[in-house]
């Protein structure tokens, strides 16, 4: 008997090993938001982070490197600035008895270089030089100048994973800048988002900003997100569906801000 | 022995620091070539199906842990059946009409790409023909130009 099984297991071992190996993928996929694999995963990136560097000496050629950081930093914070003066602006045209308004985007930041775009054609991902060590946590956003990137998902010690929003799992609480509703943005394959469920009252406008709505414990509020590009009755006529074009293009960025706090 | 272990090696960190210099300068509409499966591919058909899938079931994970590719397991899962199914042209592109032979090439990128893209847009609003007319079709083809050129450089070494 256990000679039939030994000749067996001998015979057929290609096919025996094929089959483990398929089914130790499906449990790896099947386990991939649990924080022991997340976890893995970003001591993983740890790891094979020195396959990114000649990516980085590529990026470094140029002296202008940390100049030009530092001025973005500073553009992020004037593209900050400049968005909360407009917010600022609205609201006190809707509530101008109100005093002493908040401020709500001095934000901690911190500078980040992007090591990696994905390795695979699907990419739904970047893979940044900051870690643990930098006080990078899972779940911090990560913007531009431009706006929105995503949000951190593995954290290693000197590296982080960044869940982007051309992900198609990913949704983001947003708002309309002109009109005040507010939504959820599914970001669709074609690179563009959708918010749905929008009443059929509500009057948007295409070119109308979309903004994070500030109601999420990840994003702060009012970072740019997009534009509204068209508005559409829903299948059932009984929503709108505003599509949006993203303010930040994914496939140029070399630099982003991890908001440490909001 | 050790020499081709080590030629792998090497090759396989080329293939990876190519894809991650290049991938983003390459891509058009979210599609971008693979050079990772590229690998795969000769070194199935040159070292056969056991070293061809445990060789893309490896460098699969590596390429899904190091760029979050989508999900962790995925390109190894692709890669270990496209490992294997190359693995089996083994010392048979003499013996095959070579239509056949790169037929089954194209299938195996094909097939790569089906679970790629399948799985990744599960549960997505999007028609599985718009995944293939949109995604696997367009990549395949994308992967195929590049390996059909690569392999007249590539595979006379290892093979």
């Amino acid at each position: 008997m256990w000679l039939k099984i030994i000749r067996f297991i001998i015979d057929q071992y290609v096919y025996l090993l094929l089959i483990f190996l398929i089914s130790l993928s499906l449990f790896i996929l099947a386990h991939n938001n649990s924080p022991q694999i997340r976890t893995m995963q970003g001591e993983f990136a740890d790891v094979f982070a020195f396959l990114h560097y000649p990516k980085v000496w590529v990026n470094d050629l140029s002296n202008l490197v940390e100049e030009n950081q530092e001025l973005k930093e500073e553009n992020l914070r004037l593209a900050l600035l400049n968005a909360q003066l407009k917010e600022a602006y609205l609201e006190n045209q809707r509530l101008r008895e109100m005093m002493n308004f908040a401020d709500t985007t001095r934000l901690t930041i911190l500078p980040a270089e992007v090591i990696s775009q994905g390795t695979t054609p699907l990419y739904n991902s970047i893979t940044i030089n900051v870690g643990r060590k930098h006080g990078v946590a899972p779940n911090m956003a990560v913007i531009t100048n431009d706006g929105i990137v995503g949000k951190t998902v593995s954290v290693g010690n000197n590296n982080t994973l960044v869940q982007i929003f051309l992900d198609v799992n990913f949704r983001l609480g947003v708002k309309f800048q002109i009109s005040r509703e507010h939504g959820i943005m599914h970001w669709q394959p074609n690179g563009l988002a959708e918010v749905r469920e929008i009443p059929k009252t509500a009057i948007i406008y295409p070119g109308e900003k979309v903004l994070t709505s500030g109601f999420s414990e990840i994003y702060p509020p009012n970072i740019m997100v997009g534009e509204v590009v068209e508005v559409h009755q829903s299948a059932n006529n009984l929503f709108q569906i505003a599509t949006v074009r993203p303010s930040v293009n994914i496939n140029s960025i070399e630099e982003v801000f991890v908001v440490l706090r909001k | 022995m050790l020499r081709k272990i080590l030629l792998i090696i090497a090759f396989s960190l080329v293939a990876i620091i190519i894809q991650i210099l290049f991938g983003p300068w390459l891509t058009i509409r979210a599609i971008r070539p693979d050079f990772l499966l590229i690998l795969v591919l000769l070194v199935g058909r040159s070292e056969g199906k056991v070293v061809g899938q445990i060789y893309g079931f490896i460098i699969g994970l590596i390429a899904d842990a190091i760029g979050l590719g989508s999900f962790l397991g995925l390109s190894a899962l692709a890669k270990t059946i496209a490992g294997f199914g190359s693995g089996s042209l083994k010392k048979r592109r003499s013996r095959l009409n070579p239509i056949l032979f790169y037929g089954i090439e194209v299938l195996i990128i094909l097939i790569h790409f089906s679970i790629i893209y399948l799985i990744n847009f599960k549960g997505v609003e999007i028609t599985t023909q718009a995944i293939i007319l949109q995604y696997i079709l367009p990549s395949a083809l994308y992967t195929g130009i590049f390996y059909f050129v690569i392999q007249y450089f590539v595979p006379l070494s290892l093979e």
